[in-house]
């Protein structure tokens, strides 16, 4: 692969890799930072990448490492507390939609960033590798640096805290509302 | 029946349509007689589904400009490095600016130009300072003796900070360990008035080279202190930098 080509083949996954980041950092400035440093090494790293082999997979491979080596090196200190007050909402792209479906999605949307951010980091980064960027078990195992069964029990036990996080979210949602709900309901 | 925890691997693979044949009747047979595992594949199945339903809208766009910044990282370490060369690879260049310098050097071979090793350190540093007051906002009450505390515990770099420069007019609103440079350098952020002022902490022994420069429509003066080059930059004349740069260096030079 030239390297005009990677470039701009690594360049397209940048609204992936933001949105793992901002997974991964819950600060929109923090996963800013950690998107730079991502392509920084990546592009430094470029001739090590073997073309036709999975460019995502290795991207994402760099952010893990890159967000590990930011948080030992970083942790959460008081110089950086500066970032902490950053908003940390991304920018979300809305579809048309009629109003009610459109406020359901923003309601559903907004339980499930939250109830994504309530995961502890292992779980929230498996299930998301998984069920948002698709990637397979052997590909999240390379990617996070365990074994597949590691991964499998943290996909296994991250979407079931998630699911029981949105179910309780339904049921206050439902009580506020009058109304019986699940979030199969509420699913638009 | 199959122990829940043997079966429980299995019900991811069934949840994502992964498993088939006598693993799914497996799983099938169990749940079909256990509530809890019943009650974990449809967790699973769900969960699943609804992230997959919304992972567009999950996705969403990174911020406007950080393509173009993550772009910009490419220049000009995006070619690979086979070798570098032996005159800027010495031991003491931060990994990064000698990967810099080494291709800023290649590159200025085949197209005839000179690098000038000051003003390339001196634009990363002027980036950092627009990238870093760009995106941080600034708290409020910021200790000196805390960002110099906390320099050194979390990150190994041990400087003094200058003090006194509040009589000058200068606020210290933000301290970061500069991410360029292997992340070596100290990032001071001050203001003075409506001027946002940085002053990067070079490494023991690392010289800028010139004591003052213009760089990408910021002035930067270098001076040394506590064995440190130290470099003030911010987006004003020369002369009122050579000014901001010596309340810095007064304290203790």
């Amino acid at each position: 692969m030239d390297s005009a080509a990677f470039e701009q083949d690594a360049l397209a996954l940048v609204d992936r890799l933001f949105a793992a980041a901002l997974r991964l950092t819950r600060n929109e400035a923090d996963a800013q930072d950690l998107v730079q440093d991502t392509y920084l090494r990546a592009f430094r790293s470029a001739g090590q990448f073997e073309a036709g082999t999975n460019l995502r997979g290795w991207m994402f491979t760099i952010l893990h490492n890159t967000f590990l080596n930011q948080r030992r090196d970083r942790g959460r200190s008081p110089i950086d507390a500066d970032s902490e007050a950053v908003e940390q909402a991304p920018d979300i792209r809305q579809e048309a939609g009629n109003p009610e479906e459109l406020l359901l999605r923003e309601a559903m949307d907004a339980d499930l960033q939250a109830a994504l951010d309530n995961l502890q980091p292992a779980y929230r980064e498996a299930v998301w590798l998984r069920d948002v960027e698709q990637f397979t078990y052997d590909e999240i195992a390379g990617i996070v640096g365990v074994p597949i069964g590691t991964v499998m029990s943290r996909i296994s036990r991250g979407r079931r805290l998630l699911y029981d996080d949105l179910v309780a979210r339904s049921d206050a949602y439902a009580k506020r509302a009058g109304a019986g709900g699940d979030i199969r309901s509420r699913r638009v | 029946m199959d122990s829940c925890k043997d079966i429980s691997p299995l019900v991811t693979r069934v949840a994502d349509d992964e498993a088939a044949g006598a693993e799914r009747g497996r799983v099938e047979g169990h749940v079909g007689e256990c509530a809890a595992c019943r009650v974990q594949l449809h967790a699973e199945r769900e969960a699943r589904q609804l992230l997959q339903d919304r992972s567009a809208a999950l996705i969403g766009h990174a911020p406007l400009g950080l393509r173009s910044r993550c772009a910009a990282t490419r220049t000009p370490a995006a070619q690979p490095v086979r070798r570098p060369l032996p005159l800027l690879s010495r031991a003491g260049w931060p990994m990064a600016l000698a990967a810099t310098l080494v291709l800023a050097v290649a590159g200025s071979a085949f197209y005839g130009l000179v690098v000038n090793p000051a003003k390339a350190v001196a634009a990363q540093l002027a980036l950092d300072h627009l990238k870093c007051f760009t995106l941080f906002e600034e708290p409020a009450g910021l200790s000196p003796a805390d960002v110099q505390a906390e320099l050194k515990a979390r990150h190994g770099i041990d400087i003094v900070l200058p003090a006194g420069q509040a009589a000058e007019g200068l606020t210290l609103v933000g301290g970061r360990r500069c991410l360029y440079l292997d992340g070596s350098v100290a990032h001071l952020l001050y203001r003075k008035g409506a001027v946002q002022v940085s002053l990067f902490v070079l490494p023991i022994g690392e010289r800028l080279g010139q004591t003052g420069l213009d760089v990408l429509g910021h002035s930067a003066v270098a001076f040394t202190k506590g064995g440190r080059t130290w470099v003030a930059l911010a987006r004003v004349p020369h002369a009122e930098m050579e000014t901001i740069a010596a309340i810095f260096g007064a304290d203790n030079n």
